[in-house]
């Protein structure tokens, strides 16, 4: 496949996911529909280009591992496990809804995806856990983490980056979804990140920035995370806008936990864009 | 040999018979430890003073198919990592083994930050999480099995004054979660851990159940009252949600009405401003073994 056609066809499936996730969670009436919008293209990545994961086989012991910590976006995780046929669209109709039956989705988190996160912080130390594990077992699969920037404010975050990187655990690769936006406030308006880069250095990790709205990019930082020689983990800060998408949802604060309702779902629908 | 040397003994000994176990520290080691940390250097990973990384890695590690031990100083795996505690063991069921040294009042001389005596109660409100609070090295022999076999989440608090055994192995079911001293008195008395320990080296003239685990089997424990006309429970740790807490929680639900007396640190004048130590706060507190004679010996018309 050309490389063209490859960016093409993940563009095409970003749209797609994007719209999947609005039918789905517009049903519900409840959902983060912005932080949702910001990963998309990170977990697209991951799950159909990046990680060693069989959808047929998601239980495999050698797969890759994925800690989604900033648990709020994990409602974009339904439409992609649709998608890979992992969940049935009734199997997913019959999970996103008040009285769902959440077992089989529970049974994916663990064992299969690891953790469910939301209370926000936990997943890093665990991802460094796991990685730590496969070293240990000598085993040689990667465990990806996708944290959020502002879920970065909690303390252990900093706890678990210090002991990855004491660790020399270069086979943990976290994703940053580089917002700059909380639920409230801008990030540098609460309480500066930056130099976020610098501050992850200095945890000896090895560091990179993407525009996280662009596979170009991201599959470039991560097409040699396999064979990296480098004895630290490496920590990708992806620069996305929240609510990318629906530009009259993106970038604002207290859009966090918005769902369009009544006449606003058709809207979003009509205003909803291709990247 | 003080219970958590018993503990990490046995452990030394599990990883010599080929047991995949870690131990994961905050910054905590043991003389006991030293032996394990110079023989399986890689199986020892310090975190440094960071207890909600302790539970998070440990977590981690377990997913990778480690058997794991975590190891912090009380009451901070508990109270600073609650939220790791509630997400990672009791929701998600990761099983590890999340172990504490300190229980109630025993490093009392290091302050109130040093005194886990809210752990019970706290821990109490969290289903799939076994509390244990040994008495005697017996339990923790029987515990050092239980991890091996039959993994699942578990809190487990070392309190460094008790040393040596009061049971034999076959007094102890974990699922059971008490044991029994002096079955045929009138006046029973629910306790665990120091104050269980001390109680059954005694001579109080009480039936005595050490509920060494958490939460324990209901059913067996009402029939335990049978024929009984007072209830005593004695804890080194606040009332509100503790022992106490448990059993009138049980007596409620069973429908058993039976006169109910609580021992356990009250703190009416607030938390102490004096430098104190655990025997100044048990005999502050009325927490003594004389004076829980003394009442027995009242409720029995003596």
């Amino acid at each position: 496949m050309r490389m063209d056609q490859l960016y093409e066809g993940l563009y095409e499936k970003s749209y797609q996911i994007r719209k999947r996730f609005l039918e789905i969670f517009t049903e519900l009436g409840y959902g983060h529909l912005t932080t949702a919008f910001s990963e998309t293209e990170l977990l697209i990545a991951l799950f159909y280009r990046v990680m060693d994961f069989n959808a047929q086989n998601a239980g495999s012991s050698t797969r890759d591992r994925l800690v989604v910590s900033k648990g709020h976006g994990a409602g974009m995780l339904f439409p992609i496990f649709e998608d890979l046929g992992i969940l049935s669209a009734d199997e997913v109709r019959d999970t996103i809804k008040v009285g769902g039956d959440c077992s089989k989705c529970r049974g994916l988190f663990y064992p299969g995806f690891e953790f469910y996160g939301g209370s926000l912080g936990i997943g890093l130390g665990m991802a460094a856990g796991l990685a730590l594990g496969a070293k240990l077992n000598r085993e040689s699969w990667l465990t990806f983490c996708l944290l959020g920037d502002a879920e970065c404010y909690e303390g252990s975050i900093w706890e678990a980056m210090l002991f990855a990187g004491h660790n020399k655990l270069n086979n943990l690769v976290v994703i940053v979804d580089r917002n700059y936006l909380g639920c409230s406030d801008f990030t540098e308006n609460m309480c500066e990140l930056e130099p976020f880069r610098d501050k992850w250095e200095s945890c000896k990790w090895d560091t990179k920035v993407v525009n996280g709205h662009s596979y170009e990019e991201i599959l470039k930082a991560l097409e040699g995370v396999r064979a990296r020689q480098a004895s630290k983990p490496v920590c990708v800060i992806a620069n996305t806008v929240k609510g990318k998408g629906l530009s009259y949802l993106s970038n604002k604060p207290l859009m966090h936990g918005y769902m369009p309702k009544g006449e606003a779902v058709r809207d979003a629908f009509m205003k909803l864009e291709k990247i | 040999m003080k219970i958590r040397d018993v503990f990490f003994h046995g452990i030394y000994q599990l990883v010599k018979e080929g047991e995949d176990i870690v131990v994961v520290s905050s910054d905590l080691g043991a003389p006991s430890l030293d032996c394990f940390r110079k023989d399986f250097p890689n199986r020892f990973i310090n975190v440094g003073i960071a207890e909600q990384n302790l539970i998070a890695v440990a977590s981690g590690l377990q997913l990778a198919g480690k058997k794991v031990v975590a190891y912090g100083l009380n009451p901070f795996p508990v109270t600073r990592a609650f939220d790791q505690v509630r997400n990672l063991m009791a929701s998600l069921q990761i099983p590890i083994t999340l172990t504490a040294l300190n229980a109630g009042t025993c490093s009392a001389d290091a302050g109130y930050t040093h005194m886990p005596i809210e752990n019970i109660a706290v821990l109490r409100t969290l289903k799939n999480v076994q509390i244990l609070n040994p008495s005697d090295e017996i339990t923790i022999r029987k515990l050092l099995r239980e991890i091996v076999e039959n993994p699942k989440p578990r809190y487990v608090q070392f309190d460094k004054f008790i040393e040596g055994s009061l049971y034999s192995e076959s007094d102890i079911c974990c699922e059971k979660g008490f044991a029994t001293k002096n079955q045929n008195c009138k006046v029973v008395i629910v306790s665990s851990g120091i104050m269980a320990h001390n109680l059954m080296k005694s001579k109080v003239p009480a039936k005595i159940i050490d509920c060494f685990s958490l939460p324990i089997q209901e059913e067996e424990f009402v029939k335990e009252l049978n024929g009984c006309k007072q209830v005593i429970t004695v804890e080194d740790g606040v009332l509100p949600g503790g022992i106490g807490s448990m059993v009138l929680e049980i007596l409620s639900d069973f429908n058993v009405a039976v006169p109910v007396k609580r021992f356990g640190l009250r703190f009416c004048q607030g938390y102490p401003e004096r430098y104190v130590n655990r025997e100044m706060v048990f005999h502050e507190q009325g927490l003594t073994i004389a004076e829980i004679e003394r009442y027995v010996h009242e409720v029995n018309g003596e």
